[in-house]
């Protein structure tokens, strides 16, 4: 048997230490959820990251993964990982007009249908390595570099679902002035 | 009846009536409540207004629409907001209103977010379809037209397709269909079911049996298919109760009692931290705990235990497809894992009760898929060793 050694990344880490704690188990999130890219913030001097939970459904038909509205968010607070908060999207006035229960979308969207699993893991991790590196250089004074950025900018508007922006937008219009907003 | 007050009016002087109103206040509270109106004098009314609650707006009423001496149309207020935003008309002159059109404000900005048609086609008295366009950002353009329709002709709307034009471009960019499924529940319909066509099933007549950990055979006789609910985690707790016990347990009752207490939900499903609740009901003693290995699972087979793990899916009924697949990781899908077979020493299969495929009775997976599919769930697993004496 092969076992395969995954590269886990900091930010992968946060998320599975989220995952596997007796908050996360009290938010009871259903099954099926999952994370999508974090929001980066800075909160009164404190940097915090915001893991954004949504639904996806596979229908067994390849690019036809049915994706749901973003409906719960976890923030923490970095480096210590405290949680600050956590919040169902449909108790919120901003998202009245959701309804968390209907697809928005499908996976994959187009600009990503030319990458295969392989490719859009290796994307996908090369992205996290980017937030790795914004949170290191936030936290410890990291090298970082306008090429860095503009590296995470391309890769989270090729990879976050384009019918996903405008709740990224409600969320946190910094983030998505940032890393969304092209030009 | 009070008559409130009546007008004539005979506008080119001729001696004819031109027009005719009648107002009246019914109840007497000073408030007109109703009006007929003949605009062409011919004595008929062509349009007649109701305020049925008094609260001095028109809230209902009919027209004339082609002056055929006939009200034809009807007009209504659908969401009591004082407006009237309805017409019901008898578009084939039999009587009867067949067609509805609905124009709703309900952001009240001024502008129309939301328009509904529709059609009694076969004039029964119940509407066969309904198509509703809907402004949902309120840019003026209508980005979403929901379609549902009476599929098999029981009187029921059982069809929903929704359109949606995400970029403007006036072409659909998602079209998804739904089962509505009552009190306005709708269940998305699944396309072409690849359900783990390729997983077999544990045959004790083809395995070596010195080679197999756990008791696939009769936990094998507790299986059931959960079909398209969202009800895996109480499957799998079932089939664990059972064993243990020896009971037979009425899935219709257990998903009412773990919706009572708030375990579960038709629409949500089962969070994580529930998924041993109804295990605790029925008195077995049960442990969950996260980033456990193979090993632990083997242990507890062999002390003769039952196990409930979470595991993406997807990963194993739909294997490890290059185009198909789902960004990130996770978790959706509870599934008891009923043994291991070491047969084929390069080839392990881990045997699964998994109620989310109809062929998931003894499902074999490959040590490796399930060890993926696993992973993403932080290597979960609910341990149950036996059976306390409390129950309830």
């Amino acid at each position: 048997m092969v076992i395969k050694m995954k590269q886990v990344t900091m930010v992968e880490q946060m998320k599975n230490n989220l995952e596997t704690s007796g908050f996360f188990l009290n938010c009871k999130i259903p099954m099926g959820y999952r994370t999508v890219f974090p929001i980066l913030q800075i909160k009164n001097g404190s940097l915090c990251i915001t893991f954004p939970y949504l639904n996806y459904q596979t229908t067994g038909e390849v690019d036809k993964t049915l994706v749901f509205p973003i409906k719960y968010a976890i923030s923490l607070e970095l480096p210590t990982e405290k949680i600050t908060g956590f919040e169902d999207f449909e108790y919120n006035e901003k998202f009245e007009t959701v309804d968390f229960d209907k697809p928005i979308g499908y996976f994959r969207h187009d600009a990503v249908k030319k990458y295969n699993r392989t490719e859009y893991d290796g994307l996908y991790h090369e992205l996290m390595n980017e937030y790795d590196k914004v949170i290191h250089a936030l936290l410890e004074g990291g090298a970082y570099g306008f090429s860095d950025e503009k590296r995470m900018s391309e890769l989270l508007q090729l990879l976050v679902e384009p019918f996903l922006l405008p709740i990224y937008q409600t969320i946190d219009k910094s983030f998505y002035n940032k890393y969304f907003v092209k030009g | 009846m009070f008559h409130f007050d009546n007008l004539n009016f005979d506008f080119d002087g001729d001696g004819v009536l031109d027009s005719h109103a009648e107002f009246m206040d019914s109840n007497g509270d000073g408030i007109v409540d109703y009006a007929e109106i003949d605009f062409d004098g011919d004595g008929n009314a062509d349009a007649v207004f109701l305020d049925s609650n008094h609260d001095g707006a028109w809230d209902a009423g009919m027209i004339d629409s082609d002056a055929d001496g006939v009200l034809d149309t009807e007009l209504f207020d659908a969401d009591g907001d004082g407006m009237m935003d309805t017409f019901g008309i008898d578009s084939n002159g039999d009587g009867v209103t067949d067609t509805y059109h609905t124009e709703l404000d309900t952001d009240h900005d001024g502008r129309i977010d939301t328009i509904m048609e529709q059609y009694d086609y076969n004039q029964d008295g119940t509407l066969d379809s309904q198509t509703i366009y809907h402004d949902g950002n309120y840019d003026e353009n209508f980005e979403e037209v929901v379609k549902m329709h009476d599929s098999d002709g029981d009187g029921i709307m059982d069809t929903a397709v929704t359109y949606q034009d995400f970029d403007g471009d006036g072409n659909e960019d998602l079209v998804i269909t739904e089962k509505l499924t009552g009190a306005g529940l709708h269940s998305v319909e699944t396309v072409a079911g690849t359900y783990a066509d390729d997983l077999g099933n544990f045959n004790p007549a083809h395995a070596d049996m010195n080679r197999v950990c756990g008791e696939p055979e009769s936990a094998m006789e507790e299986w059931e298919y959960q079909g398209d609910t969202g009800r895996c985690a109480l499957y799998a707790q079932k089939f664990v109760i059972e064993e243990l016990t020896g009971t037979e347990i009425d899935m219709e009752e257990l998903a009412k009692l773990a919706q009572e207490n708030g375990w579960f939900s038709e629409e949500g499903g089962t969070p994580m931290l529930n998924m041993d609740r109804v295990l605790d009901y029925y008195g077995i003693d049960s442990d969950m705990s996260f980033h456990n290995n193979l090993s632990d699972i083997e242990e507890c087979l062999e002390a003769g235990g039952k196990i409930i793990v979470a595991v993406d899916a997807d990963e194993i009924w739909y294997g490890e497809q290059d185009d198909l697949f789902t960004p990130g990781d996770g978790a959706n899908h509870a599934v008891e894992v009923i043994g291991i077979d070491r047969t084929n020493p390069d080839d392990t299969m881990v045997i699964l009760n998994d109620s989310g495929n109809p062929n998931g009775c003894g499902e074999l997976v490959p040590l490796e898929t399930f060890l993926d599919a696993w992973e993403d769930g932080n290597c979960q697993m609910i341990t149950c060793m036996n059976v306390c004496a409390h129950q309830g």
